[in-house]
This record gives C-alpha cells, structure tokens and sequence, in this order.
C-alpha cells in the first residue's frame, strides 16, 4: 500500500518535472515569436520613414539619370511594407486576438492605405510630376499619424508579451513548490514504512511482554491450584456408612447425608443408596466392588462420581470393607468422602500444565531456563531450532553465554558498570535489571552452533521463590533477523532521500532566489540555464533509485535465471569497452577453469562483470598500464568471481563504509558518479550474494563477488 | 561598513558554489570568495598557508557529503592543525542532509558554529556575515 503511494508519487514527481520542461519550452517559443511580431512591427515604422525619405529624395532627382532607380527603389520597399503589414494583421487575427490592437491597426489602415495608393500611382506614370508632387504631400501628411499608430501597436505587443513573461514565472514558482511538495512526500513515504516497522518491533514486544504475562500467570495457577489442595485436604468432609446385609438396612452418617444433599431424616435403602452413583463407569464400579466385598471380603477405596439429591454432579472418594462373624460376612462398613474440589483441581492442574508444556514447546521462541547461578535447567524445542544445538548439549553443562556475541556482553557490560558504578560482567549483564524487577528487553545477537548469527529481541526475568529468593531466570527470546533486516535497508533509502534527492531540489530553490535577484536579462538567463543542469541531474538520480527499488522489489523467484558461461559474458562486455581498453592500453585475462558456468540472472551478472571492469579502467593508475584479472574460484561450496586490478586502489579505512553507497565517488575523475556499485551491490544482494573489497592505495584492488 | 571577510566554501555542487558566489555579489556581503570541490583540497590549502593568515578564510562553509574527504573527515584532520593557525576561522555546516545523525554528529565539534539545512536564503547569509563582525 505505502509502496503504491510513494511509486505513485514518485512518477507524480517525474511527470511535474517533464510538464514542467514542456510548458517551459512552450513558453519560450512563445516568446521568440513574439519577439518576432515586435521585430516586424519595428520594421514597418523603419519602412515608412524610408518611404518618407524616398519620395523626398525623387524631388531632388527628378529629371535626372537616377530618378528611375529612385523610383525602383521605392517599388521594393513599398512591396516589402505592404507584406509586413499583412502579416502582422492576420497574425494579430490568429494570435492575439486584441480588441485594442485591432482598433490600432484599423486606425493606421487609413493612412497605410493612403501612403500605399499614392506610391501606386507614382510608380505607374513616374513621369508625371503632378502625381509626384501629390504623392509627396500625402506621404509628408499621414507619415507621422501611421508612426504614432505603429508605436502605440509595438507598445502593446511588449505589454502582452511582458504579462506572459511574467505567467511564466509564476509558472515556475508554482513548478518548484509543487515539486518540493511532492518530494517531501516521497521522503515521507519513505520514512513511514519505517516509522511502521518500529511499530512492528514494538508490537512484538508487547507480543513478547503478553507472552511472558502469561507464563506467569499460567505459574501462579499452579501454584494456587496447589495451594487449594492443600487447603481441601485439611478440611476434608468426610462421612461414614454401613450397610446391615441381614436386615437389609442402609446407614449414612450426618455428613454422608449433606455429600448425598438429601434431607437429614432420609433413610436410604441399597438399591438407592447405590442408584445416586453416576450412570454408566461409576455405577457398574461401584456394584462390582460392592459385590465382590460381599463374596471375597476385599476392600476398596474407589474415586467415583455421583449425582445428588440436588441433581448436581460430585466426585467422592469411598473406601468400604465387609463386617466378618465367624468368617461369614454380615455387613460392609466405609467411609465417604466429597472430593469434587481436589478432583477438580486436578484436573485443572493437568490442562495447565499442558498448555504451559505446549507454550514452552513453541518452536518459533526460544524459552531459556537458568538456575540463579546462570546453568542452564531448560532449553525448548524453539531454542533448539533457532540456535542449531540440542537441549541435551547444554542443560546442566553451560551458560546462556556459549550462544551469545562475547563483544555485546561485554559492551553491554561497560554500560552497566557506568549506571551502577561497579564492575558488572558476564552472566550478571543479563541479569541486572531482572534481579531488580525492572524490564529488560532488547536486542542480542545469537551465535548458532554452526557459527552463523541471529537477531532475537530477548527479555530476560527472574522467578522468585516465596521468600523472594531468585530460583531461576527464564530468557524468552524471539527472532527479529528480518525485521532488523528490513529497518536497515529503509534506513539506507531514507539516508538517500535525505542525501541525493534533498541537493537537486534546495539548489533549484536557490536559483529561483538568484532569478529574482539578478538585474540584467543576460544574467537572468544565464541562472535560468542552470535550472535544466539541475533539473538533468535530478532526473538521473530519481532514475539511479527507481531502478535500486525495482532491484530490491524482486523476490528472488521473479528473477529470471539462465546456466550462463562466463566466458561469454566476459567477451561480450570485454566488446562493450574494447575503446576504453585501447586507449588505456591494458592487459585484462580471464581464467574460468575453476568454474566455467553459473546460475544466474543474465543482466545482473553483465551489470555485475562491466562495472567492476569499467571501474577498474576508470581508476587505472597513470604511472602504469592497467593489468586486470578476471578469475572464479569455489569458496565453501559457492562460487566466486573475482576482479583484481592494479590501479589507483582506495583507502578503506577512510571509505570502506560508503564504498557501495549511492552518489559515493573517492576519486576526482569527471566520469565519477557513485553508482556502479550501488547497482552491483543490490543486485549482487537480491540474489543472495555478498560482494566485497580489499584495496592499497596505489597498488590496486581486489572486488570479490560470492555468488 | 562591515570588514571585507574571506569567505571559504567548500563544496562538489557546483550549482550550489554557482549560487553562494553569485549572492555574496549581488549582495555585496563579501568580494574575497575561495572555493574547493572537496574536503582534501580545502585541507591542503589550510595546511599550506597555516603561517599566512592573510590567505586564510574568516568564514568557512563546510559541506558533509563530498567525494575524497568528505566534511567530518575534514573537520577530523582541521582540529588537528587548529593550534597552529594563528587566525579565527568559523565554520558552519551547510548541506542538504536533514539526516538526524548529522547533525548529531556535528554537534560533536565545538569548531562547527551552526548546522544549516540547504536552501540557503540570502537573508541567512546576510545574518551569518554580519555576526562575525561581534
């Protein structure tokens, strides 16, 4: 969803941007053809003088060689006024449209008309010097009203044409601002996801603190269960009975009678005595023992369950033996015991036990049990898949430390002893705060008995006994490696928005500062020219994370995978940057006799081979010619591809931590940009793999991809 | 008037400088402008001219993200030779981050005067140049 919103702004963005350059450059042919029509308009004003200039000048020369030349001179100028002047009304017509020009232009008309007749009629009989006289008079007369008039029209044009330069810079605000608007959206996006996924890590805390409630509770009932045992035993109602087989009469003591709930003078008889047991197990029980009782004079002692007078269910415990005269049994005595609360309580206890059982059986959280000493008493199924080693490996043999980070105790460690002001290390660290009561939860890195690590959010509590002695610490740990995962990736794009596209966007905001502080037109165009600087380089960088997003959103089931030979691979881009390899004169070998195939998503393993040997060509050493090699290697069963170089090298110390970052260049190389191994990086992720670096400054680096 | 202050910006955004150099102009808030496309360069130029306060700025302007050395990296090698420049030399971070952690780590550097987020206004630069003079 957050996704969808933050790629939506994000070709939102882009698409602000590209309108923005249309409508710009729209403008700007607006405006040239406006300078145009102003052009034209300027020229007829020149016309006309010459005109005026023209049919003075034909005074002077009349009658002499050059009066004709004179005469074919107007003729041009006079063709070439009267074409101006149709182009500038019918553009007036199809472009402008105003009234207030229109009423100029209708205006100079007259005396357009006039000059135009008059010069017509001179050029047809040029000898007549009435007609040139005539001429002279009208051209003198309506010269200075058609200038007045065409003046007032370049007026306009400049009007309007200012206007529009001025919509075009509320353009332009309107531009920027609503680009920042929606970058500040994109950044939002980008941070909310992330914002979401603390929330996730708080949520399972709550998860983990619920969890541990429950344990506890799960404890306490237990113990209360216990407790009410203890308590039934000691006031025990127990009742006696006795049955006389010779007269067949039935005797219940007081108490007998209240566990039966029947009236105090209610005299039971055998058959119903019998018939209040339950139907079905505790009535066929109780006949068979009473039965056998009869015939083999052997006692019982039996938990069974009744129905009372009252209708309600009760467990009662009766234990009966035979009456013996002279060896032949005459009755059965006994005793009878309500144990519906003990009973019940055992049951209750043994389902608890289940559930706590099932929960410390979870195989998704690791339940660590310690005694006070810190060896280990219980170690569950969830701690045994998580961490690789079997509950029989470290019970009553090891510490949780064996699978703990030995630098994070001990940092740990040196917080600790900073708080309380005294040296606490070890097993201690873990159990500080819990000794205390107080909450401690945070996260641990879990070393696997293969050696691999785990992140676990890990919450630590000590079981006291009634003295509030600690007997135990229980460790509930739960594993956050992916959440941990996610939140450092989103980290880095937010460290990108904040970084990459941040720069573009302030520098565009500066310039338009600069636009309205600059005085001349050439300055002003000279900031104006910058903009499309920034705007290209925005672009590039938005390009540069959409393709790093596309990357990342690719599970690794979407990408397609081929057998591919390096070999092939490797000649093809070796052609890609055959120019490069001339120029600089180098020396590339390949070896892939150790590995010559591989599984892997064609592009990216391109991407992969041209960027390290492009980057290897760029930052080749001046002092000599650059050697390269190319080789793959098997390391722990996976493949590697190596690329050594002797070229400039790069000091890691300083940036090993940017080196596959974005917008990350350590050399001053005008092809520099800080994205070629940001690419390869991700793709080399996406798929699993890790890539790496060992360099010295000025003998060369070594980049090593693990497939 | 104010003192005619050296202003030192160092920087790889060459639209940025183009800006800052252009403003401090217009403005007429300083005429001595030097600039360096990254914090190496600044850094040899300071060590270089340490015994010639003259050539040395008043006022620097210090971008973090740059290629080579980059701002904290600059201010790590500065603070070393600090002793040793017989001049007072402010510095304010200007960069497009509005990364928290930089900012924390500016913090950082007792050297580091302010720590301003780009777009810088004009007015700001106005501001900055005239507290210098208290």
């Amino acid at each position: 969803m957050v996704k969808n919103k933050y790629k939506i702004l994000l070709i939102f963005f882009i698409l602000i941007i590209i309108s923005s350059q249309i409508i710009i450059n729209y403008a700007i042919s607006i405006q040239s053809s406006d300078g145009e029509t102003i052009n034209i308009a300027g020229k007829q004003r020149m016309y006309s003088q010459q005109i005026t200039k023209l049919a003075l000048y034909s005074k002077d020369l009349e009658n002499t060689t050059s009066y004709k030349k004179n005469i074919d001179t107007l003729e041009k100028i006079i063709g070439r006024f009267k074409k101006a002047d149709s182009y500038l009304k019918q553009k007036n017509r199809l472009q402008y449209d105003s009234k207030s020009i229109d009423i100029l232009f209708k205006k100079n008309t007259s005396y357009f008309n006039k000059i135009i007749t008059s010069s017509n009629n001179l050029i047809e009989t040029p000898e007549n010097s009435v007609i040139l006289n005539r001429f002279i008079e009208t051209v003198k007369s309506n010269e200075k009203p058609y200038l007045k008039t065409m003046d007032a029209i370049v007026n306009r044009y400049q009007k309007i044409s200012e206007s529009k330069l001025d919509f075009l810079k509320k353009m332009q605000y309107f531009f920027i601002t609503f680009t920042s608007i929606s970058l500040l959206g994109i950044i939002f996006f980008m941070f909310l996801p992330m914002f979401r996924e603390n929330k996730a890590l708080t949520s399972l805390n709550v998860k983990l603190e619920k969890f541990k409630k429950e344990v506890k509770e799960k404890e306490e009932d237990t113990k209360r269960v216990q407790a009410n045992l203890d308590r039934t035993n000691s006031v025990a109602r127990i009742g006696t009975w006795e049955v006389d087989l010779n007269n067949q009469k039935v005797l219940w003591s007081k108490v007998t009678k209240e566990i039966h709930e029947t009236a105090s003078d209610y005299i039971p008889a055998l058959a119903t005595a019998i018939n209040f047991y339950k139907k079905g197990y505790s009535r066929i029980k109780v006949k068979a023992v009473f039965d056998d009782c009869i015939k083999n004079n052997t006692a019982w002692d039996e938990e069974l369950q009744i129905v009372t007078g009252k209708g309600r269910l009760t467990w009662v415990r009766t234990i009966g033996q035979s009456e013996l005269i002279n060896g032949k049994c005459v009755g059965v005595f006994g005793t009878f015991q309500d144990i519906t609360a003990v009973k019940t309580a055992q049951i209750e206890l043994k389902k608890v036990n289940e559930e706590l059982n099932a929960i410390f059986n979870s195989s998704t959280i690791s339940i660590v049990r310690t005694d006070s000493r810190g060896i280990i008493t219980y170690f569950n199924e969830g701690a045994e898949t998580l961490l690789g080693y079997k509950s029989d490996e470290l019970v009553n043999r090891e510490t949780p430390t064996i699978f703990h980070d030995e630098k994070e105790i001990i940092k740990r460690g040196k917080e600790l002893s900073k708080k309380y002001k005294k040296e606490i290390s070890g097993f201690d660290v873990f159990t500080k705060l819990a000794r205390e009561n107080k909450e401690d939860s945070r996260k641990w890195t879990y070393k696997r008995k293969d050696g691999s690590s785990l992140y676990v959010q890990l919450s630590t509590n000590a079981i006291k006994d009634n003295n509030g002695d600690i007997i135990a610490f229980i460790w509930v740990g739960t594993d956050i490696t992916k959440v941990t995962e996610q939140n450092n990736q989103l980290a880095n794009f937010a460290q990108i928005a904040s970084h990459n596209l941040r720069a573009p966007v302030s520098n565009l905001s500066s310039l338009l500062d600069l636009h309205d502080l600059s005085e001349t037109p050439e300055e002003k165009e000279f900031t104006f020219s910058k903009f499309k600087t920034v705007i290209a380089h925005l672009n590039e960088t938005l390009n540069t994370l959409i393709e790093a997003i596309k990357i990342r959103e690719k599970k690794g089931s979407e990408i397609d995978l081929k057998t591919l030979s390096f070999s092939k691979i490797f000649k093809k881009t070796e052609e890609i940057i055959s120019t490069d390899i001339t120029k600089l004169d180098a020396v590339i070998t390949a070896y892939f006799s150790a590995i010559r195939t591989i599984k892997y998503n064609e592009p990216y393993l391109e991407s992969i081979i041209i960027n390290l040997l492009s980057n290897s060509l760029r930052y080749s050493s001046p002092k000599r010619a650059p050697k390269i090699q190319v080789t793959t290697s098997i390391k722990e069963g996976r493949t590697q591809l190596v690329v050594a170089d002797n070229g400039l090298g790069i000091d890691l110390k300083k940036h090993g931590n940017k080196l596959f970052g974005l917008n990350k260049v350590f050399h001053r190389h005008k092809d520099s940009k800080g994205v070629g191994l940001y690419i390869v990086k991700n793709q080399v992720t996406s798929l699993k793999g890790t890539i790496s670096c060992m360099s010295e400054v000025d003998k060369g680096s070594t980049f090593t991809v693990t497939f | 008037m104010q003192k005619n202050y050296k202003i030192c910006i160092i920087d790889d955004d060459e639209v940025y400088k183009f800006f800052m150099k252009r403003v401090l102009k217009i403005k007429k808030l300083a005429e001595d402008v030097i600039s360096f496309p990254d914090g190496e360069e600044a850094y040899n130029f300071i060590n270089k001219n340490k015994e010639h306060p003259e050539k040395l700025p008043d006022l620097i302007f210090l971008d973090i993200n740059m290629p080579i050395m980059d701002g904290f990296q600059f201010m790590a090698e500065y603070v070393k030779i600090q002793a040793a420049i017989d001049k007072k030399i402010t510095i304010y971070m200007i960069t497009s981050s509005i990364d928290p952690i930089d900012l924390e780590h500016s913090k950082k550097y007792t050297e580091i005067s302010n720590f301003i987020t780009k777009p810088v206004k004009a007015d700001v630069l106005k501001k900055i140049i005239n507290s210098l003079s208290n």
